[in-house]
């Protein structure tokens, strides 16, 4: 499968061929629908947001991967005129992530979208630079390195704390004592709380606290900027319009 | 993850060094340090880790509990093979984790229908 770039015959260049985009030419695109609607698959992009701002995002693929007649697993698109290939085919995956590693990549657009947050790191970075990235945090991953599981207990038992409480203290009609048995509890933020707080325990060494308390600033922080991130990986050059103009509220 | 960068930074080598070494006081980031003291690099790479250890994680862990809340039956036997093992007494260690073959081949088959990996544009 060539997943080269096609040089579609589309008036939008994407970022990586044309870096300096004019605040402008976002203004006079956010605010002339029809200019919108000449951009090919721009649907793709506003079904893609939208979905993934409520919490649609396997609905979403799983109806565009339905398109392909033959596996139902790989599909090709062009959201806002840049080409790109879907797939959830094992055999595809396998290649990109090992057998032809080194003919894929991420690109030089994905670094650019998620510069802000990623930087130069392993998961935005191709060739010399992830190499480099490999080579310092692989031996982080040798079996005594992981094995440490105390770290994991300590956020297990305060997860569990809060799961017998019914949820985070401070949230309304949330026990203090294990005694939120029958409350309906939304498990899944808890497992987003109890995972930054192990990942900032293990990696930085002290942990943020965010499953002992409602609004926590630093888990509230990475939320935002993992909402807006979530929007520019889907939205890329046009991604201005959505991301300041959508409620912030995020999970936790 | 800055000011924590810039606490480890104030460490000497040897201090790192000892850190390190120390059963308990591993932390990544001052294993990192003794390798580069280049701020951009800890904070781009501790990001980076950050995001990858913390969403697949919990996601992975709502669809486990998801798919084990809809099996009763795999729920229940891996339940038994995790008292046999490790009991209702103590935390497991590693190796109790090794030794669960059960609970080892639970896992995969969740990720066909739910992986979360980043989508991988073309580098070419």
């Amino acid at each position: 499968m060539d997943l080269r770039r096609a040089q579609d015959p589309c008036p939008w260049q994407p970022r990586s061929e044309d870096p300096i985009i004019s605040p402008l030419w976002y203004v006079s695109l956010s605010l002339t629908p029809h200019i919108l609607l000449t951009l090919p698959g721009i649907d793709m992009v506003i079904g893609a947001v939208r979905s993934t701002m409520n919490h649609k995002n396997l609905e979403t693929w799983q109806g565009w991967l339905k398109n392909d007649r033959n596996f139902g697993q790989t599909v090709e698109g062009t959201p806002a005129g840049l080409r790109c290939i879907f797939t959830a085919d094992p055999e595809n995956i396998k290649a990109i992530l090992a057998t032809q590693f080194h003919d894929y990549g991420k690109g030089e657009p994905f670094h650019e979208d998620w510069n802000d947050f990623l930087g130069d790191g392993i998961f935005a970075s191709d060739n010399q630079p992830w190499h480099d990235s490999r080579q310092l945090l692989r031996p982080q991953f040798i079996k005594d390195r992981v094995s440490d599981l105390e770290v994991f207990e300590e956020h297990v038992q305060i997860l569990m704390r809060a799961v017998a409480n019914g949820g985070i203290e401070g949230a309304p009609g949330v026990a203090t004592d294990g005694v939120g048995r029958g409350r309906e509890v939304d498990v899944s933020n808890l497992f987003f709380r109890y995972t930054l707080d192990a990942a900032t325990h293990f990696l930085l060494g002290r942990s943020v606290g965010s499953l002992e308390v409602l609004k926590q600033d630093f888990a509230v922080a990475f939320g935002e900027v993992q909402r807006v991130q979530n929007i520019i990986a889907r939205a890329g050059y046009v991604s201005f319009p959505y991301v300041y103009t959508t409620d912030s509220s995020s999970g936790l | 993850v800055n000011p924590y960068i810039e606490q480890a930074l104030r460490l000497s080598p040897e201090e790192l060094e000892t850190k390190t070494k120390s059963e308990s006081g591993y932390t990544f980031l001052h294993a990192l340090a003794g390798y580069t003291r280049d701020r951009k690099v800890l904070r781009d790479q501790l990001v980076s880790m950050l995001l990858a250890g913390r969403d697949t994680t919990a996601s992975t862990l709502s669809f486990t509990f998801y798919e084990l809340a809809r099996h009763p039956e795999v729920f229940q036997k891996l339940r038994a093979e995790i008292i046999d093992t490790v009991g209702l007494n103590r935390p497991p260690t590693y190796n109790d984790l090794k030794n669960m073959k059960y609970l080892q081949v639970r896992s995969p088959p969740n990720f066909t229908d739910f992986h979360v990996s980043q989508i991988r544009p073309p580098l070419k």
